[in-house]
């Protein structure tokens, strides 16, 4: 590394790069988040349900993050797994109005934490978004990191993981979590 | 589908009155969250928002005289935001800036207790008197004949033009239409009442009411007679409903009903399709609550419902999940992580702020204390009368009838937490436990006098230590008619220097009867006349002496009726009066009887003269012990089943299989639970039965001048092989 390269580094003017999957059920709203999260200008009026996957960039703070915006339709499902090499960080976003599928995304979970590659990362942070906690029937993230049995130590592997409320159409939330995101990335990285 | 609300304090003020806090509506065409307006015992009135958490203060204003009431108004049409504050007999208007632009003095030789605003009009209401002002003009005058609890008018939504109608909620169990059209009688003292559905049914004056005795309904008032629609029972015993309130909290376009009580429960009811209530949400502050309204006041798309208690506090029941985070690792699961589990960041900053002021205020009080000890030590060695000033606290104290289990709530609240309380009373009273009350009770014998003999004054010597920050206190005291006195309370709280409040209780000769309106006229009566040299008030003022839930002023015109009913054995009473004379009937010989003894005793120390003469029928008496029957009866059965059950309940775990035994016995098994707790429920129950039976056998003969005295074991064994037409033939006998 040059001195350049450090200096920059140190002062902070070259932005880092950060790989983030964003997956989830359909419907639990992750195209919605990462429309919220790009700037003013570029974003999209209406959302429809993703086919296949999409790539996204934007900028927060002074990381730059690439997001593959998965489709969370059934049978997309496992177009996930060929993404887990190349993430630094997941986005993990649940439908915290939908008690009845809970167990579904809990189950998906599961099946992402033990796949081989995922295995192979140490440290990968997750983050948990309980979205539409604006509407009335939704659960508290608590209760929807227990129904994802997050606090019991279901999960055996390293990486710290997170779950916030978020408002996908407002951008209530979405701050908060990726300020803890791009924390524990840059943790990661220097 | 149940409601999940959170609690987030606001802010504590001083003691609050009833309706003494408000929302401001949004005017503002920015989206921003709504204000809100709180005064105090104090006479501060001020204004917040709520911005991140923190209390953002509008304004604040200068102490003053205490402010009873808060209402909204404004101009018709607009948006209600000027506020305006009743304290003494004072009406101030404040903008939502906290300018003042009204300053109006009713002269009213009362307080002003209740207060409406309809535009321009200006309705106050005192204890008794109710007055209508226009434009600061006076308009009406009305006279109630008993206190007014509440006053709303209608239609609540008023446009430029439309008459006017006020009700009264008047303590005699009766809503009053002003003009008074008519009368509409609610099957408790009415404590608050509100437009139904906020707005009072598009404009019909349909209201919703709430009771003292804890009991909600709603009524309409059209028309010449009031229809009434719903009407929900307080069987569960909570506290009388202070305060009602509308607002759509679930967001489906239908008002729900916020209710308020005094014990602290604040519930949530939502109508269904076909307009009934059904409860939704309840949550229990511990302290009476003063006002519930609801509105968009802690964060922005979130509606919630806002609580002002006694003691002051501003709280707010939101449909926001305040614990925000949690963060942790896939590993160690939440044991490892667990303080991030337990504070997040606002609790800590919420923590740290407090442990600080604590800190400062620690040194400062231990400074003043050092300081008061050296002068009051100075002022005892100079033998000076300059000595502590006690601190004075106001204490929140009711003492109401409860119908349902035939016996007196005594609730006591002070500000600060209490540290006990002193009962004594000079008449034979029962205490009741109450479940809700964590305090020691323990019970003194009654000590001699200093020389020896015994002291007749205390039949009744107990004392409650409350357990940590406790400020309300609820005792449930029975009593028996005709034995009357006082019940004197003794409140401490944790205070330096420790003072003390004493409250008195009169338990008056019938303190189980309460106010109806309508008797069953069908009943055998007998009667008892008094012709004598007294005043209307002075008759009234014995009645008063006599009976509960009666007004101190004397009703108007010359005669003067009024109706009860025996709540534990529900015989009626009829006392017609006017100067000089007082007609009294009953279906109970024992009331009868009580108040000749407590008449004439009133009228020889008034040095009157007195005329009675009374008529005794026969089948009154007879009518008597047939309303006792049922009771008895059932009273019987349980003991008899309750006694059965334990052996029973041996044979079964012996057994195994009950098929054996007869089915009236596998019927009390089944039972089992429940007549356990209706027996616990009802300790003493028939020992009363068994002494109201005795008292009216013992009346029945002194109205013919025979002492029957000595056959009391006799009636008594009677009892205990009960059998209604044996007794009634053992009380025809001689």
């Amino acid at each position: 590394m040059g001195l350049l390269d450090r200096l920059s580094n140190w002062l902070q003017f070259k932005k880092k790069e950060a790989r983030i999957l964003c997956v989830g059920l359909d419907n639990s709203g992750k195209s919605t988040i990462i429309n919220q999260l790009k700037p003013l200008r570029t974003r999209n009026t209406d959302i429809a349900p993703t086919v296949g996957f999409c790539v996204e960039q934007f900028n927060s703070g002074n990381l730059s993050f690439t997001v593959f915006d998965m489709s969370g339709q059934g049978r997309y499902r496992n177009l996930w797994e060929h993404y887990y090499s190349s993430s630094d960080a997941i986005i993990f976003v649940v439908d915290s109005t939908d008690k009845l599928r809970m167990p579904v995304a809990k189950e998906e979970l599961n099946q992402l934490l033990s796949h081989k590659q995922i295995q192979q990362k140490r440290n990968l942070p997750v983050l948990f978004f309980a979205n539409k906690n604006d509407l009335r029937h939704s659960v508290s993230p608590v209760k929807c990191a227990q129904l994802l049995g997050l606090d019991r130590g279901e999960w055996v592997r390293g990486g710290t993981w997170h779950i916030c409320p978020s408002n996908g159409l407002t951008g209530e939330g979405l701050k908060e979590g990726l300020d803890w995101l791009s924390d524990q990335l840059i943790d990661l990285k220097s | 589908m149940e409601l999940d609300l959170d609690v987030v304090d606001y802010i504590q003020v001083a003691v609050t009155d009833k309706k003494c806090m408000t929302i401001l509506p949004n005017n503002d065409k920015r989206r921003v969250t709504q204000k809100v307006v709180v005064g105090d015992k104090n006479g501060v009135l001020q204004c917040f928002g709520i911005k991140k958490r923190d209390v953002n203060s509008i304004f604040k204003l200068l102490p003053g005289p205490p402010i009873s009431s808060i209402q909204l108004g404004g101009a018709l049409g607009t948006p209600q935001d000027k506020i305006f504050v009743a304290s003494g007999s004072d009406i101030r208007g404040y903008s939502r800036k906290g300018k003042k632009f009204l300053d109006f003095n009713s002269n009213l030789t009362e307080a002003v207790a209740n207060l409406w605003i309809s535009g321009s009009d200006l309705i106050v209401g005192g204890q008794y008197v109710f007055n209508h002002f226009s434009d600061c003009v006076d308009q009406g005058y009305y006279l109630a004949s008993d206190k007014i609890n509440d006053i709303m008018c209608f239609p609540v939504n008023r446009k430029e033009g439309d008459g006017l109608t006020t009700v009264l909620a008047c303590n005699d169990h009766v809503l009053r239409g002003c003009e008074l059209k008519y009368e509409a009688e609610v099957s408790g003292a009415p404590q608050s009442i509100t437009g139904y559905k906020g707005d009072g049914g598009e404009g019909k004056g349909r209201w919703c009411t709430g009771t003292g005795d804890g009991k909600l309904g709603h009524v309409l008032l059209s028309g010449e007679q009031p229809i009434y629609n719903w009407e929900i029972p307080n069987e569960s015993n909570y506290g009388g409903v202070s305060c009602l309130s509308h607002y759509d909290i679930t967001g489906d376009g239908v008002p729900e009903l916020i209710v308020g009580r005094d014990d602290g429960r604040v519930e949530i009811l939502s109508y269904d399709a076909a307009d009934e209530p059904t409860l939704r949400f309840s949550h229990n502050f511990n302290e009476s609550v003063t006002a519930v309204q609801g509105g968009v006041v802690g964060s922005l798309g979130f509606e919630e419902v806002v609580v002002s208690t006694y003691s002051g506090w501003v709280t707010g029941l939101t449909t926001e999940h305040l614990q925000k985070k949690v963060s942790g690792n896939f590993h160690a699961g939440g044991t490892a992580n667990a303080q991030d589990l337990v504070f997040d960041e606002e609790t800590e900053r919420k923590l740290e702020t407090l442990r600080s002021e604590v800190e400062l205020l620690q040194q400062q009080v231990e400074n003043e204390r050092t300081k008061h000890m050296q002068r009051t030590s100075k002022a005892v060695a100079a033998n000076s009368n300059e000595m502590t000033h006690a601190p004075t606290f106001h204490v929140n104290d009711r003492f109401v009838l409860s119908p349902s289990d035939s016996s007196y709530k005594l609730s006591i609240e002070v500000q600060t937490a209490i540290d006990h309380i002193v009962l004594q009373s000079d008449v034979p009273i029962d205490l009741l436990d109450v479940e809700s009350t964590s305090a020691v009770v323990s019970y003194t014998k009654n000590p001699p006098n200093p020389d020896g003999t015994p002291n007749a004054d205390n039949f009744l010597l107990a004392t409650y230590r409350c357990q940590a920050n406790t400020t309300r206190l609820e005792v449930t005291v029975r009593s028996i008619e005709g034995q009357y006195g006082h019940l004197q309370a003794y409140i401490v709280p944790r205070l330096q220097p420790k003072t003390c409040v004493l409250r008195r209780y009169p338990i008056k000769p019938l303190s189980l009867h309460q106010r109806v309106h309508d008797i069953d006229e069908s009943r055998a009566m007998s009667s008892l006349k008094l012709i004598g040299q007294f005043s209307l008030p002075e008759v009234h003022s014995w009645f008063v002496k006599c009976l509960p839930d009666l007004p101190d002023r004397t009703p108007t015109g010359d005669t003067a009726t009024l109706h009860f009913r025996n709540i534990f054995l529900e015989t009626q009473l009829v006392c017609t009066y006017r100067k000089g004379e007082a007609q009294v009937f009953s279906d109970n010989i024992s009331t009868i009887s009580i108040l000749k003894d407590y008449l004439s005793r009133e009228a020889t120390l008034k040095k009157i003269a007195l005329n009675i003469q009374y008529e005794v029928n026969d089948a009154s008496m007879r009518g008597a012990i047939q309303l006792f029957h049922p009771k008895l009866d059932e009273q019987l059965m349980l003991a008899k089943k309750v006694q059965l059950l334990d052996a029973l309940q041996e044979l079964q775990t012996h057994e195994g299989n009950m098929e054996f035994l007869a089915p009236e016995y596998q019927q009390i098994l089944e039972d089992g639970e429940d007549l356990k707790i209706k027996f616990k429920k009802q300790p003493a129950r028939l020992e009363r039965l068994y002494g109201m039976v005795t008292d009216l056998f013992i009346d029945k003969y002194k109205f013919k001048g025979i002492n029957v005295k000595q056959k009391i074991p006799q009636l008594l064994e009677t009892l205990d092989n009960y059998d209604q037409e044996s007794l009634i033939e053992f009380f025809q006998q001689t």
